[in-house]
Parts: structure tokens; C-alpha cells; sequence
């Protein structure tokens, strides 16, 4: 019964949010205030349906209720409990859902939250939402119905992919739909002031909150997918420029540049239409992400051929939100007047440089991971272009150098007009500190290489360059300490999150640089006994035996790790073999420490006794997540900033009846 | 169906609330124009240079500069709004819009569930479902088992319980020739175990797809010789000598088997039915067949010494404790006819018998072993535990 209490609830929701849609939008046109009051109740209802939904696929996939299609394909019945609950988002229709859920989340908290918010904005933004739900449930409900039942029930289900068995993994999606569907809330406040025609200050104060959490979810899910990738399969990498990566880092490129750009449109009122359409092009690159990847699309364009109707709709999804926002802008994007002016250097124009690296970074990504798609799609699947981690080297990598040369920098200058010397003068610091990062690594780097100088260069630049901002603005050592301390204790969260935001990022540059550039792989046969060194450690193999876990087997190895002579570690790599599908994975062993991961795989048996290991010396790489949270935590602070909470304006009383006599 | 009924009755009911209630509880006063908002926020603008002036994050000329702006802001929003806040509209349309809503959504949601659900179906979860027989996982874990066992056969290979355990379990494998050679080992040690030898015989037959080696000839007439009413030695002896062209012979055969069966013996209906397919070969009307004297007083023999249960083929005490409640032949056979449901009840009956037994006497742990095997075969993991323990503890 519960299963079709679901179904009920999410056909349900659809109709609320075809309400939701219409509604409040007809009133915010012609001054209903009753009909505008309809947006509220409505998130409301949606948030609760799709809730309860999802609620009862749970319970199917936690009952492992088989005579549902979608649970006997994606769940077992031997699975642990917390990969039965994850293989509801694991597959396309229960990501969808999550998906819709999570929107209904962000609606419900601008219905609970945003009475702060003009009423007309409020109800066109939650308007707007509904007509994106109501997108997505057809979806769901016409071409990937996760309720859809298979009857008779299978006998068991057909497992869930034993990469996917995997903690890292299983909270991976959630936050990047946080992420993709809080852009969501920026596309929905950013088409409903096109209706409105206005775009002002205090609509930058309410879009650039949600902006803000939806950015840091994206970071986060970008982290874990990228930590799960390294020490999941086994290869000592964390990015592989996949389709399925670029499809989260597209968003999460525009993103940041809409965080940028709508402090400007909040402190001076300008760059309007520029941020109005960077929302519209966060959001249409998550919904592309979002469909491509659980489309299959990216691997071949003919997954279209093989499920047509899911591909087809996807296709007019797309060109209705794409094309429809767009088509708005082209249209209402002109009447969007901007009052502040500035000159080329100030922080505005700081500010509009990293806009624009930005963006040609999504361009240049977009291009890449479209590219082969393109060709496939033109030669019929005759040729098979990829594009990998040199076409990104060569064009991202120095995109993004002026980018973080400018960071340190942007911060410095003051609004309208900046005074490039005076603030570079103040950077001397962070100039003396880059040459002597460059120094030290020159000396203590082996098979030099530039592109490792380069790294250090730019994140000890940047790093250094942001301290110096908070000593400015702190007033260290030209104020007594006391007085400096004082400053520290009372500066805006606001002013926490970018330091933390682009401290963290100059600690992500060093970590991808160390990684990149200096790691040291060692990959042979090994018999028990035998000894390898690698990046000045000694690994010993000890052999490996055969394990058994609770629903998979697995050969175990033994490295013990020495340095000097001094043991280090012992560390215990797994090939394991999940019985359900007999996929093999790798479980690499990873000893973090401060400079690096040390890093080791066991492989398979050779004649003759021994095993092929890949031993693995990664410099700097858990730097890179460290870096991450900061970053995150840099955002979470920003929003926790007292700007938001501005309050509801004292209402005065009008009498009812007004609007039918006006 | 009627509590998804009530459920959905529920949902309806809160989302009608939801809809409706706001459109007719809306009153006028409480609008606040669109400039109020933006005053606010402008107010709030206001406050925070003056706490970045006082944390000295500006200096009092950018703060200033800065204040003027955002005054400047403040005075174009306000006259701008020309327009009147939105208001509340008269009852009567606030009525209907809030009668449409309530109706048409929960009729539309009930006609497109009707569409795409599927009501009368319930829930199925994995737990209340019977466990289902794996043959693919049943036989590789078997077969690992077996390999483990004839490993252990080569260094005690005096242990005929062993012996007759492997030699059952390549039968059930499939093994034929090797399960043939196991019941010879059984023959070495104690050559008097007539069933024994029918078994191996019948493995020879097993092995060579029906026909009827020289060796199962011999061990049959043998077991003949022992027990004049070895049901698998005259079946096999009277096919043998189908195959030689004797279909008389045969036929007297197979009538007097069933002349000595019990009426509700279970291999009757294999025997019945190769009487019918020999008798239709040979153009003989089997209903004019008629038992030998010999046979006759067989079965006035047999049916005195018969206790109210038909006996099993299985020799009573022939094959030592471990043999005993394993499955004769004629309870393989008629599995092999029965549907996939009946076969799984039959060997759960199966195990749930020699679980009984080894309940009156615990003290068998070859049997324990075998009820371990016969449990995770059928999937269930708890008890096979239990019986492993019970035999570990015997140890």
C-alpha cells in the first residue's frame, strides 16, 4: 500500500504545483493579494507530497520491496542498510525525485523564511519554482516513474554497482542537487524581477543568500566526488576532466561568478542585467548537468535512440527553460537601468575580472565537454573524439593564473576607484613571500618542472596576499595590538567568508599543484618480502590472503611502511569482488600525513606467487580537500552575516477592496 | 486498497486546506507596498556604514560618499511606485477560486493515479516473501563444500559415513562417475551394504545417460539376490532388459513391481508410466498384464510385515545414521516430476524431518552437518548457523 500512497502524493504534488505555478503568478499580474497568498501554502503542500514520496520509495528500498521496477533493478536484498537507503538517489528515476524534493525544500524555506521579501517578488520567485516542479514531475511521472511496479516481483534485486557501495558516493549526490537546485532559487528570483522589470539593491540582498548556500552544497559535492574518485579507483588521481565532473564544475564556475557579481549589484546598483543573466546560466548549466549526466547522454548521444521519450522531453525541458529565460532577457534584460558608475580599476572592475574568467572558464569546459558529443552526433559515431587533461592544462590552467593574480588584488581597491599602485605597494609582502615559496621549491624539487613553480608561485601569492588584506583592514601593527583585536573581534561574517574563501582556494591551488606535479607512482610485480622505495619511504610486502566481507570477498595485502629505518605505517590495500554482480574494485590504503598521502594499491596475483602493487606518493593532495572546507566554511560564515536578516518593513493598512476599485 | 483510500483522503484533504484556507482567511490591511521593502533594506544599508564607519572598515569621506548613494536610492524608490500595493479582492471570487482548487485538484490527481497507478497492488517487501532457492549460488557453495570433503576423504579414507556422503553429494551434482567410485570405496570397507551398491549402480546408470552398464547389472542382481524386493534393482533390471529387446520380459517385470508397491508407493507413477510406453512399443494391452504367483506371494509377504507407513526403499539400518533421512531415490524421482513450487515444500519436509530427528537425537554430527548444509542452501542463513554450532559443539 505504501508504495501507492507515494505514487498518489507525487501525482498529487504535480497538480500543486501546476497551482502553485499559476496562481500566484495571475495574481502578482493583476494585484490579487488573495491569489498571491496562494504561493505560500502551496510550497507548502508541494514540500510535504513530494516528501512523503519519497518517504515511501524509502520504504520500498529499505524493505526491498521487488515488485517495484525500480528497486528490484538498483537495490539487493543482502545490501547494507545505509547502501539500500543511498540506492534511492543511486539511480536515474530516485535522483530525479530527490531532485524535485529538494526544490520543494528551497520553496517551502522561501514560503517559511522570506517574509522579509516584497510580496510580489515572493510570490512571481515561489510562481516560478512551481512551473519548474511542474517540469520535473511530468518528467518523472511519464518517462521515469520511480513507483512504476513489476509484477510478478522479482525473486531479488540486481544490486547496486559496488563502486557505488561507498560512503564517500552516497552523500555525494545530495549535495550537488543542493547545489544544482539552489541555483535554482537565484533563476527563480532572477526571471521573476524580468516580469517585474526591476532589479535593485535589495533584490541582490535577498538572491545572493541562496546563491551562497547553493554554492557551498556545489563545493562540497564537488569535494566528495573528487576524494571518492581518488581513493576509490585506486589510480592516485582526484580529477579526471570527465563529463560527469565538468558537469558539476560548470555550474559551480558560474556560480562563483554570480556571487561576485551581485555584490556589486547590492553595494553600487549596477552590472544588473549581467548578474540577472549569470543566474539564468547557473541554473540552465545545472539543469544540463543534472539531465546529462543521468541521461547517459554524455557517454554516447545515441542513449536519445535507445529511451527516445525520456530524451525527448529532456530536449524540450531544456529549451523551454534555456531558451524561454533567455528569450525573457533578450527582451526585459534592456529596461534593467543601472545607476552606479566606476572606472577600470576599482573593485568593481576586480570584480568584473574574475566575472569574466569565469565565465570563459564555464566556456571553455562547456566547449569541452560538448565537443566530442558534437562530433559523435556529426559523423554518425565514426569518430570518436575525447577530450582530456591536456585540452584543460592547456586552456583552463592559464585562464585561471591572471584570475588568482588578480585575487589578492581585487580585495585591496577601493569601490568606483582603485589605486592599482597603492594597493600593490601594500602586497609587497605577499610578493616577498611568493619569491621565497618559488625559492625554497626550486631547491627542494627533483626533475624540476615550471608548472610546479608556477602552483607555488600563485598560491603563496594568494594566500599571503589575503592575509594582508585582513592585516589592513585590522589595522596589524599600525594600531596597538589591543585595538588590531578589537577590529578582528567585530569584522562582518561577510568579511570572514571572503578571506576564508580565497584563503582556502590559494590552499587548493598548492594541493592540486603538489599532486599534479610532483607525485611519485611506482607500479610492479612484488613477491612477499619484497621491498621498493618510493618518495623515501619503504614499503614491504607481506603478502596477501583472502578475506571475507559481508556480501563481497576480498584479497587483502600487507605493505608495512618504513622511513630511515624507522617503520612508518602498515597499510592494508583490497581488491574485493562483490558477489552480486562479481565486479571487482580496489580499496586503496591511504596513510594521510601533513606533506602528502602515502598511497597503495594491491592488484592481481601473478604466476609465480607474487601480486602487481602501485605504490603511490601524493604531495600536497589532502590539501586540496582541506582547502575545500575552508572554502565552505568561508561561505557558511558569509551567510550567517547580519545583512541577511533584514527585517519585514512596518506594514500600513489599506483597506480591502482596494484593487477592485482601483 | 482501504487504507491507500484513507491515505489518500488525507493528502487530499491537508492540500485542500492548504490551497483553500489562505484564499478565504485573506483580509485586507496587512499589504505593505513594494517601496516599504526596499526602504528597508536601504535603512539596513544606512545602519552598516555606520557600523563599518565606527569599526573604521571606511573612512568618514567614503562613508559619506556612500550615505548619499544609498539616500539617493532611497528618494528614486519611493516616488516611483506609483502603483497601489496589491489588494484583497471581494469575497464571492476569493469563494469560487477557492471551490476550484479544492475540486479539480484532487480529481485531477485521482484520474491521472488512476492512469499511472496501480491500486490493488499491494506492497511486497522482501521479508515477508518465502526465500527463494538459488540454484546458480546452491550449487557453486556445494561444490566447494564436496571439494573440501573429498580432500578430507584422502587422508581418512577408512570413514565409510564419508564415503557414502561424498558419494551422495557428486550425485547431486552430477557427478556421476565420481559418485560411483565413492559408494566403491563404501563396498571396499563393508561389501555387504546392499543399498549402497543399488546407489552405485544406480550412479553407473546415471553416468552412462541411461544405459545400463555391465558393473550396474551385476551390482543390481546382487541386491536382488539380498532383498527380493529391492524396488531400484527390479526397475533397472526390467529396463535393462528393455534395452536387450525383451519387452515381455519387461513388462512381467514392471507388473510385478507394482503388484509388491504399496498403492501410494511414489515411484509408481514413473513405473506406470514406462509400462505404458513399453506396452504401446510392443502392441501388448497392458491391462491384460498380469503378475507372476512368485510376485504375488512377495507381496502377501510384504504387505504382512508392513508397518501402517509404507516403507522407504531405503533399506531400514542398511546405511548407517548419517544415510537414513536423506533422500531416496523415489523421493528424487517424484521431485523431478513436480512443479518448482511442490519440489521446494518437499525439501523443506524433507528438512524439517531430519531436523526432527536429529531433535530426538542430538548427538548425530554428521546429521547436524548435513541440516547446516541443507539450511543455507535454502537461504536461511540464522538457522544454518544454529545447526553448524550444534555440530561444532560435537565436535
Amino acid at each position: 500500500m505504501i508504495i501507492e500512497i507515494g505514487h498518489f502524493a507525487l501525482v498529487l504534488a504535480l497538480f500543486v504545483a501546476v497551482v502553485q505555478a499559476a496562481v500566484p503568478m495571475a495574481g502578482a499580474q493583476r494585484g490579487d493579494a488573495a491569489w498571491m497568498a496562494v504561493a505560500r501554502p502551496a510550497a507548502l503542500a508541494q514540500f510535504l507530497l513530494v516528501a512523503v514520496a519519497f518517504g515511501c520509495l524509502t520504504h520500498a528500498f529499505v524493505t526491498s520491496d521487488f515488485s517495484v521496477l525500480n528497486v528490484a533493478q538498483n537495490s539487493h536484498s543482502t545490501k547494507p542498510m545505509l547502501y539500500k537507503v543511498s540506492g534511492v538517489w543511486g539511480n536515474h528515476e530516485g535522483s530525479m525525485l530527490l531532485w524535485v524534493l529538494i526544490l520543494a525544500v528551497f520553496g517551502c524555506a522561501v514560503a517559511l523564511f522570506g517574509r522579509n521579501l516584497p510580496p510580489g517578488l515572493r510570490s512571481r520567485a515561489l510562481a516560478i519554482q512551481g512551473l519548474i516542479s511542474v517540469g520535473f514531475l511530468l518528467f518523472i511521472l511519464f518517462t521515469s516513474n520511480p513507483f512504476a511496479r513489476l509484477l510478478p516481483a522479482a525473486r531479488d534485486g540486481q544490486g547496486l554497482n559496488p563502486l557505488l557501495q561507498d560512503p564517500g558516493l552516497a552523500f555525494h549526490p545530495p549535495f550537488l542537487y543542493l547545489g544544482y537546485v539552489g541555483f535554482s532559487m537565484a533563476f527563480s528570483f532572477a526571471i521573476a524581477a524580468l516580469i517585474e522589470g526591476r532589479v535593485d539593491a535589495a533584490w541582490a540582498r535577498w538572491v545572493r543568500p541562496w546563491t551562497l548556500a547553493a554554492w557551498s552544497f556545489l563545493t562540497v559535492g564537488i569535494g566528495l566526488g573528487s576524494w571518492w574518485a581518488y581513493y576509490e579507483l585506486g589510480w592516485g588521481g582526484f580529477w579526471f576532466w570527465d563529463p560527469v565532473e565538468n558537469a558539476s564544475f560548470m555550474p559551480w564556475l558560474a556560480g562563483t561568478a554570480l556571487l561576485h557579481s551581485s555584490i556589486v549589484v547590492e553595494k553600487r546598483d549596477t552590472m544588473k542585467a549581467w548578474t540577472v543573466f549569470l543566474a539564468i546560466v547557473a541554473f540552465s548549466l545545472s539543469l544540463l548537468g543534472t539531465f546529462l549526466v543521468r541521461s547517459g547522454v554524455l557517454t554516447s548521444v545515441h542513449a536519445f535512440a535507445t529511451d527516445p521519450k525520456r530524451g525527448v522531453f529532456i530536449l524540450i525541458l531544456l529549451i523551454i527553460v534555456i531558451g524561454g529565460s533567455l528569450a525573457l532577457f533578450a527582451w526585459r534584460g534592456p529596461q534593467l537601468k543601472s545607476t552606479g558608475l566606476f572606472q577600470p580599476v576599482s573593485r568593481e572592475g576586480a570584480l568584473l575580472l574574475n566575472n569574466l574568467m569565469m565565465t570563459v572558464g564555464t566556456a571553455v569546459v562547456l566547449l569541452g565537454t560538448l565537443y566530442p558529443l558534437f562530433t559523435d552526433a556529426m559523423t554518425g559515431g565514426q569518430s570518436k573524439v575525447s577530450v582530456g587533461a591536456p585540452f584543460y592544462n592547456a586552456v583552463f590552467v592559464p585562464l585561471m593564473i591572471p584570475m588568482i593574480a588578480a585575487m589578492a588584488v581585487g580585495p585591496m581597491l577601493s569601490w568606483k576607484r582603485g589605486d592599482l599602485g597603492a594597493a600593490l605597494t601594500r602586497l609587497w609582502l605577499a610578493c616577498a613571500a611568493a619569491a621565497v615559496a618559488v625559492a625554497v621549491t626550486w631547491l627542494v624539487q627533483t626533475g624540476g618542472s615550471v608548472l610546479g613553480l608556477i602552483g607555488v608561485l600563485f598560491a603563496a601569492w594568494l594566500a599571503v596576499g589575503t592575509l594582508v588584506e585582513l592585516a589592513e583592514r585590522v589595522r596589524l601593527f599600525r594600531a596597538p595590538a589591543g585595538e588590531s583585536l578589537r577590529r578582528l573581534a567585530r569584522l562582518p561574517r561577510a568579511a570572514w567568508g571572503m578571506t576564508l574563501a580565497h584563503f582556502g582556494l590559494a590552499v587548493v591551488v598548492a594541493g592540486i599543484t603538489g599532486a599534479g606535479v610532483w607525485k611519485v607512482e611506482s607500479i610492479q610485480a612484488m613477491k612477499p618480502g619484497d621491498s621498493v622505495d618510493v618518495a623515501g619511504y619503504t614499503y614491504t610486502f607481506h603478502g596477501a590472503q583472502e578475506h571475507q566481507g559481508p556480501n563481497y570477498s576480498a584479497l587483502r595485502g600487507k605493505f608495512t611502511v618504513s622511513r630511515g629505518g624507522e617503520p612508518v605505517v602498515d597499510l592494508w590495500p583490497e581488491k574485493r569482488v562483490y558477489t552480486v554482480r562479481a565486479m571487482p574494485t580496489t580499496e586503496a590504503a591511504i596513510h594521510p600525513t601533513f606533506w602528502g598521502d602515502l598511497y597503495a594499491v594491491v592488484g592481481d596475483a601473478q604466476p609465480g606467487g607474487s601480486f602487481v602493487t602501485r605504490l603511490y606518493f601524493n604531495p600536497l593532495v589532502g590539501w586540496m580537500w582541506a582547502g575545500g572546507l575552508i572554502m565552505v566554511l568561508g561561505g557558511v560564515l558569509s551567510l550567517s552575516d547580519r545583512r541577511y536578516r533584514v527585517g519585514a518593513p512596518t506594514r500600513r493598512r489599506v483597506p480591502a477592496g482596494a484593487a477592485a476599485r482601483a | 486498497m482501504t487504507v491507500l483510500w484513507i491515505a489518500a483522503a488525507v493528502l487530499v484533504l491537508v492540500t485542500a486546506a492548504l490551497l483553500g484556507l489562505p484564499l478565504l482567511r485573506a483580509r485586507g490591511g496587512e499589504a505593505a507596498s513594494r517601496a516599504d521593502y526596499d526602504l528597508t533594506v536601504y535603512k539596513d544599508q544606512l545602519a552598516e556604514i555606520d557600523r563599518d564607519l565606527e569599526r573604521g572598515l571606511l573612512s568618514a569621506e567614503q562613508a559619506e560618499a556612500a550615505r548619499i548613494e544609498v539616500q539617493r536610492r532611497m528618494l528614486a524608490a519611493a516616488p516611483e511606485d506609483g502603483a497601489p500595493p496589491a489588494a484583497v479582492p471581494a469575497g464571492g471570487r476569493r469563494w469560487a477560486t477557492a471551490a476550484v482548487l479544492c475540486v479539480a485538484v484532487p480529481a485531477a490527481a485521482l484520474g491521472l493515479y488512476g492512469y499511472l497507478g496501480a491500486p490493488q497492488q499491494p506492497d511486497q517487501p522482501f521479508a515477508a516473501r518465502p526465500a527463494p532457492v538459488h540454484a546458480e549460488g546452491r550449487k557453486t557453495e556445494m561444490a566447494d563444500l564436496v571439494a573440501k570433503l573429498a580432500a578430507r576423504m584422502e587422508q581418512n579414507p577408512d570413514s565409510v559415513e564419508g564415503w557414502l556422503l561424498l558419494g551422495r553429494s557428486y550425485t547431486t551434482l552430477g557427478r556421476f562417475d565420481d559418485a560411483a567410485a565413492a559408494y566403491g570405496r563404501v563396498l571396499d570397507l563393508r561389501p555387504g551394504e546392499v543399498e549402497v551398491r543399488a546407489d552405485r549402480a544406480e550412479a553407473l546408470v546415471m553416468g552412462a545417460d541411461g544405459r545400463i552398464p555391465a558393473q550396474a547389472r551385476e551390482d543390481f542382481r546382487a541386491v536382488l539376490a539380498a532383498d527380493r524386493a529391492n524396488v531400484r534393482a527390479r526397475f533397472y533390471l526390467a529396463m535393462a532388459r528393455a534395452r536387450e529387446g525383451d519387452d515381455t520380459g519387461a513388462l512381467q517385470d514392471l507388473v510385478d513391481l507394482i503388484a509388491i508397491s504399496p498403492r501410494n508407493a511414489p515411484w509408481l507413477p514413473t513405473v506406470g508410466q514406462e509400462l505404458m510406453r513399453l506396452a504401446a512399443a510392443a502392441k501388448v494391452d497392458p491391462t491384460a498384464l498380469r503378475p507372476t504367483a512368485e510376485a504375488l506371494a512377495l507381496a502377501k509377504d510384504l504387505a504382512a510385515s508392513r508397518p501402517a507407513p509404507p516403507p522407504r526403499p531405503q533399506g531400514e539400518g542398511s546405511a548407517p545414521a548419517a544415510a537414513a533421512p536423506g533422500p531416496s531415490q523415489a523421493d528424487v524421482d517424484a521431485a523431478s516430476e513436480m512443479s518448482a513450487e511442490d519440489r521446494t515444500a518437499m525439501i523443506r519436509s524433507m528438512v524439517q524431518r531430519l531436523a526432527d530427528r536429529l531433535e530426538a537425537n542430538p548427538d548425530d554430527r554428521e546429521g547436524w552437518l548435513r541440516l547446516a548444509n541443507a539450511y543455507r542452501v535454502l537461504g536461511e542463513t540464522e538457522k544454518a548457523k544454529e545447526a553448524q554450532a550444534r555440530a561444532d559443539a560435537l565436535r
